[in-house]
C-alpha cells in the first residue's frame, strides 16, 4: 500500500496549546535557530569569560551569586566596562592590569553595598553622557566615570572615579572680611583694604561719594564635573562701609575680600554671587543676588571681588531651582530627553524626579510627578522608547512625553505591568518586551502623529512554562536582547527556586519560542558586539575545588559549562575542563493527520537535516499521548545514498576536500503498530540542525476509535 | 575592543568544514586586526623598546619667558623696567609664540606661570591722589586662534599667576601665543597716566604644552 506522506517544514516554535500545529513543537530545549535555513541547531553552549583552562575561573573565584551586570559600550565599543555585583561589592572588570596567570582583574568601585533579597529588585543602571548613575535603593546613588584608569604598578585601584550623585548639602555660606578704610596703619581682625581709586571704568564696590554707607552679601554655588549646579547657598554676612570723606581711601570704591567653601569631591568650579549695593538696606530678607565670577577650581579658599555693580551678571538662580537631593533612596533611573529620571525609593513608590537637562545632579523643587492617582501600584521600572519614557508600575503602564519644561505623564494601560525591570527590553522592529507575571508582553506603536499604541500577550504558546515561574522572586527576572544572535533571552525563577534557574528564548527571525535549561544564568547583558555574557546564579560556596563562578558567555562552544580538574585532563596542572554540551531536546508535537478518529500507521519518519559526520543521533517516538516511547536505531548525520563525507579524526590534510553541510533526509524506522496521534523526539548532545520533517504512513481501512469506556 | 568566543567548535567526528574554520579562525583574526586597544594590553606585555616616540603624547617646555626686551623701559632708581603707555596703548600684547608640528587628535594640557610686576597705581603721583587709579594685568594663552585660557584681571602688585587648561585639539600643526594686556592709561582722573613710567614687567615663564593622543 503506498504510503502517504506528511510534510513538516519549516519548523516553527513551542506551542504548549491545544491542540497543537504539526509545524509546531511540544518541547525545544537548548536550540537556536539555524540561518540558513530556520531550522533548529543545538551548537550552542557557554563558556567563561576567561576561556584559558588553566585560568580556571580566576578572577572571580570568590565570589558567590551575580547579583547585577551592566556592560556599558563607550566609544563605539572602544571601551567596554563591565559592572557586575556580588557579595555586596561593586567591581569592575579591568583587563589591563593582569598578568599571564591571570590577565582579568577585579576592581572594587565600592563594597559593603547592601545585598539585595530574593524577591527585591536588583541595582539600577543608568548612563548619563559620561558617567553612569548606579541606584539601588539602599546605598547612596553614584555616578561612575569609568576613565581615567588608576592602578598602581602592583595592579592595585588607586583611585575609582566615583561620585555622589545629587547634592546632599547647600554650600556652606560664604564669609566676607571688613574694609580697612586706612590701609596705612595696620588694623586689627579680618579685614583688608584695597581700594580702586576713582575712574571711569568700573572697578571696585561702593559709590565714589563721601559717606555713602556701603553693603554688600554674597552667595555661592558648586559646580561639579557632570555640569550640575549645586543648590545656592544662603547669604553671608554683610560687608559694609562708609565711603570714607579723607585720606587715602577717600572718594573711592574698595575690593572685598570673601572666604568661600569648598566642594565636594567631583567639584570643578565655585560661582559666586553678589548684591548690587544695597546702601543703607539690608532687611535681612532675600535680596537680589548676581553672577559675579566663576572659580574655575576647588581650591582657592578665598576671592578677591572686584567687579563693579554695572558689571554683574545674570540673577542668581533661586533656591526652588536646584534643591538637595530629593531622592535618596531612589531604586530605578533612566535616562530620557537629556534628563535622570529617578523614582521616590520604597518610601515614596509613586513619584518620580527628573533632573535639569544635562545636569543629572540638578533637581528643581517642583520638577516630579506623583503616580498614584490609579490604582496601578508603585512605581517598578523605567524604560525609554521612541519618543516616550514609559514608566512600569505593578500593576499598570504609564509613560512621560514632551521635553524638560512641558513633561507631562498619561496612563497607558491598567492591570498589566511588572515587577521585572531587568526583563524590559527594546527589540528592534518590533517594540518594548518585558516579562510579567503572567506571561510575556509588547508594547508597539507610537502615540504621535496620529498612531497608536498595542499592548499584547506574546508567550500565548508557552503557557505551561510560564505557569512554572515563581511569581515571589519576579524581580530577579533578567533578559536582555542580542542583535548578534537575533534572539531575546529571559531567565526566570521556576518550579519554586529562589533564583533563575530556567530560560525562555524568543527567536525574533520566526517570532518562535524555545526554552534553555542548564544554563545557570543569574544575569545577563549583552555587549556592543551581540554576545550574551552572563553571572553565575550560584558562585563558589568557599569549599573544597574551586566551582564555576562569576561571568559566562552564551556561545558555540559545545558545552555545558566547565569543571575543576587537579590533573586538568592529563596536562598534570589543574584546569577547568569542558563538561558534556547540554542536553538538547526537539518533541514534535502530537500529529494526528487530519482525522483525531482514524488510526495510522506510521512506517518512517524522515528528519530533513543537515549533515554533521559520524556522530550518530536517536530518535524516540509515541503513540496515543503514551508517557513512554521506543528508541529507533541511532543513524549517522551523513548522506544516506552517497559515500561519507569526511570527518575529523579520518580526513587527510592536503589530500581531501572541505566539506560543507548538506541539507539530506535521514529515515528512521517506526514500529508500533496503529495510533491515532503520533509524536517523535530528538534528545541528544551531539551537533544535530534540524530543517523540517517528515512522517510516511498507511491508514488501515476503516480502523478508528472504539467507543468510550463506560462508567 | 571586539572580544571573541567560540563561534564554531569542531569537534571528533564531526564534519571538516569549511565554514566552520573560517568562522572561528577569522572571528580570532579580525579581532587582532582591527579590535585590539590600549585598554586591552597589560603594561607586563611591553616595555620601552615596544613603543615608539611619541606614540601616546608629546611634551613641549619653554623656559626663561620674559617681557620683550623691546618693552622694557622706564624703571628708575630701584625700579623696574616695564611696558610704557608712550608704547602701549591697550589691548592684548603678544609675547611668546611658539609652533609645534605633528600633533595627533587628543587632549592638550597647557601651563604657563611667571612672577610679574605691576604699578597697580596712578604713574603720575602726587598729593593726595596718588593712590587713585587701579591697574590690573590680563593673561590670555590662544591655540591656533582661539582663546582657550582668560584669566581674571590681577590687582595685585606682585604676583605668581599660574595657568592651566585642557582642551581638545585636531591632529596637524599648532601656534601657541601668550598674551598678556593691561589697564590702559587713565585720563580721565586729575592724576593721569604719564607716558614713560614703568607700569608691568614679567619674568621667570615657563610654558609646558603636553597633547595626549586619542
Amino acid at each position: 500500500m503506498k504510503g502517504i506522506r506528511f510534510e513538516a517544514r519549516p519548523l516553527e516554535g513551542i506551542s504548549e496549546r491545544i491542540p497543537q500545529q504539526p509545524i509546531e513543537a511540544t518541547e525545544i530545549i537548548n536550540f537556536t535557530l539555524h540561518k540558513q535555513t530556520f531550522g533548529w541547531d543545538n551548537r550552542i553552549g557557554y563558556e567563561r569569560f576567561d576561556p584559558v583552562e588553566t585560568h580556571l575561573w580566576r578572577p572571580f573565584e570568590t565570589l558567590g551569586r551575580i547579583d547585577s551586570l551592566f556592560i556599558w559600550g563607550r566609544h563605539q565599543g572602544a571601551q567596554e566596562w563591565v559592572l557586575f555585583e556580588s557579595k555586596g561589592s561593586l567591581y569592575y572588570l579591568d583587563e589591563m592590569s593582569g598578568d599571564t596567570i591571570t590577565p582579568l582583574v577585579l576592581q572594587t568601585i565600592e563594597s559593603s553595598r547592601t545585598i539585595p533579597a530574593s524577591s527585591e529588585p536588583v541595582t539600577s543602571y543608568a548612563p548619563f553622557g559620561r558617567f553612569l548613575c548606579v541606584v539601588n535603593g539602599y546605598d547612596k546613588p553614584l555616578k561612575y566615570a569609568a576613565w581615567p584608569v588608576w592602578v598602581n604598578v602592583s595592579g592595585v585601584n588607586v583611585s575609582v572615579p566615583k561620585y555622589q550623585l545629587g547634592w546632599t548639602e547647600s554650600p556652606a555660606a560664604p564669609v566676607t572680611w571688613g574694609i580697612d578704610l586706612t590701609p596705612s596703619t595696620i588694623a586689627g581682625g579680618q579685614v583688608v583694604g584695597i581700594w580702586a581709586g576713582s575712574s571711569s571704568e568700573e572697578i571696585g564696590l561702593g559709590s565714589l561719594t563721601a559717606g555713602t554707607t556701603n553693603l554688600y552679601r554674597y552667595k555661592v554655588t558648586f559646580v561639579n564635573n557632570a555640569g550640575s549646579e549645586s543648590p545656592i547657598s544662603s547669604g553671608s554676612n554683610a560687608v559694609t562701609w562708609d565711603t570714607p570723606a579723607g585720606g587715602v581711601g577717600a572718594d573711592s570704591r574698595f575690593i572685598t575680600f570673601v572666604e568661600i567653601p569648598k566642594g565636594p569631591p567631583g567639584t570643578t568650579a565655585r560661582r559666586v554671587y553678589r548684591t548690587v549695593n544695597l546702601g543703607t538696606y539690608d532687611s535681612g530678607l532675600s535680596e537680589n543676588y548676581f553672577f559675579v565670577m566663576e572659580v574655575n577650581n576647588n581650591i582657592d579658599p578665598y576671592i578677591y571681588d572686584h567687579v563693579g555693580d554695572d558689571q554683574l551678571g545674570s540673577l542668581a538662580p533661586s533656591a526652588a531651582s536646584s534643591i538637595i537631593f530629593p531622592t535618596a533612596g531612589t531604586r530605578f533611573c533612566a535616562t530620557f530627553k537629556n534628563c535622570l529620571f529617578l523614582d521616590g525609593g520604597a518610601s515614596d513608590g509613586t513619584s518620580v524626579y527628573w533632573s535639569n537637562p544635562g545636569q543629572p545632579d540638578t533637581y528643581a523643587a517642583l520638577d516630579f510627578f506623583d503616580v498614584g492617582a490609579r490604582q496601578s501600584g508603585e512605581v517598578t521600572g523605567f524604560h525609554a522608547y521612541y519618543n516616550m519614557l514609559l514608566v512600569f508600575r505593578e500593576r499598570g503602564i504609564d509613560f512621560v512625553r514632551g521635553v524638560y519644561g512641558t513633561f507631562d505623564l498619561q496612563p497607558l494601560i491598567d492591570g498589566v505591568g511588572t515587577k521585572a525591570k531587568d526583563t524590559i527590553t527594546t527589540i528592534p522592529d518590533l517594540g518594548v518586551v518585558f516579562l510579567a507575571s503572567d506571561g510575556v508582553y509588547l508594547i508597539a506603536g507610537n502615540v504621535d502623529g496620529g498612531g497608536s499604541m498595542e499592548v499584547k500577550k506574546l508567550s500565548n504558546s508557552i503557557i505551561k512554562t510560564i505557569d512554572r515561574m515563581n511569581t515571589d522572586v519576579l524581580a530577579r527576572a533578567t533578559a536582555t536582547y542580542s542583535h548578534k544572535w537575533r534572539e531575546w533571552h529571559c531567565y526566570f525563577a521556576a518550579d519554586g527556586s529562589d533564583r533563575p534557574n530556567l530560560g525562555i528564548v524568543l527567536h525574533v527571525d520566526r517570532l518562535a519560542w524555545s526554552v534553555r535549561e542548564d544554563f545557570p544564568v543569574a544575569v545577563i547583558d549583552s555587549n556592543y558586539n551581540g554576545d550574551l555574557i552572563f553571572g553565575h546564579n550560584e558562585g563558589d560556596n568557599g569549599a573544597g575545588d574551586p566551582d564555576p563562578s562569576g561571568l559566562f558567555v552564551i556561545s558555540h562552544r559545545r558545552t555545558c559549562g566547565q569543571v575543576y580538574d587537579a590533573d586538568g585532563g592529563g596536562q598534570q596542572i589543574p584546569a577547568a575542563v569542558d563538561t558534556t554540551p547540554c542536553s538538547s531536546k526537539y518533541r514534535s508535537a502530537w500529529i494526528e493527520f487530519g482525522d483525531a478518529e482514524a488510526k495510522k500507521r506510521v512506517h518512517y519518519v524522515y528528519l530533513a537535516v543537515l549533515t554533521q559526520g559520524d556522530n550518530a543521533i536517536g530518535l524516540t517516538y509515541f503513540k496515543d499521548y503514551a508517557y513512554a516511547g521506543v528508541a529507533a536505531p541511532g543513524m549517522l548525520m551523513q548522506r544516506p545514498d552517497h559515500l561519507s563525507q569526511k570527518v575529523f579524526g579520518i580526513v587527510e590534510t592536503d589530500a581531501d576536500v572541505w566539506e560543507e553541510g548538506l541539507v539530506t533526509q535521514i529515515r528512521y524506522p517506526i514500529d508500533q503498530g496503529s495510533c491515532a496521534q503520533f509524536q517523535f523526539e530528538v534528545e541528544t548532545t551531539n551537533d544535530f540542525v534540524l530543517v523540517g520533517y517528515a512522517i510516511e504512513y498507511t491508514e488501515p481501512t476503516g480502523m478508528k476509535v472504539i467507543t468510550g469506556k463506560r462508567s | 575592543m571586539a572580544k571573541t568566543w567560540t563561534v564554531h567548535e569542531a569537534r571528533s567526528e564531526n564534519l571538516v568544514t569549511a565554514d566552520g574554520f573560517n568562522q572561528e579562525y577569522d572571528a580570532l583574526k579580525s579581532s587582532l586586526n582591527g579590535g585590539v586597544d590600549r585598554t586591552m594590553m597589560p603594561p607586563e606585555y611591553f616595555d620601552r623598546t615596544h613603543l615608539k616616540d611619541g606614540c601616546f603624547h608629546n611634551v613641549s617646555l619653554s623656559t626663561d619667558i620674559q617681557l620683550n626686551s623691546s618693552y622694557a623701559k622706564g624703571g628708575g632708581a630701584e625700579e623696574f623696567d616695564g611696558v610704557v603707555y608712550e608704547d602701549y596703548g591697550g589691548g592684548q600684547v603678544e609675547t611668546f609664540k611658539t609652533t609645534i608640528s605633528g600633533l595627533k587628535d587628543g587632549i592638550a594640557h597647557v601651563e604657563f606661570k611667571c612672577w610679574y610686576l605691576l604699578n597697580m597705581f596712578t604713574s603720575g603721583r602726587g598729593g593726595s591722589n596718588e593712590l587713585q587709579g587701579m591697574h590690573t594685568v590680563r593673561w590670555f594663552i590662544t591655540y591656533n586662534g582661539s582663546k582657550v585660557i582668560e584669566s581674571s584681571k590681577m590687582a595685585v602688585q606682585w604676583g605668581n599667576p599660574h595657568l592651566t587648561a585642557d582642551f581638545p585639539i585636531f591632529g596637524g600643526d599648532a601656534e601657541i601665543k601668550i598674551l598678556f594686556s593691561i589697564t590702559p592709561k587713565l585720563t580721565d582722573g586729575s592724576a593721569d597716566d604719564d607716558d614713560t613710567t614703568s607700569m608691568f614687567f614679567f619674568g621667570g615663564g615657563q610654558f609646558l604644552f603636553i597633547p595626549r593622543w586619542r
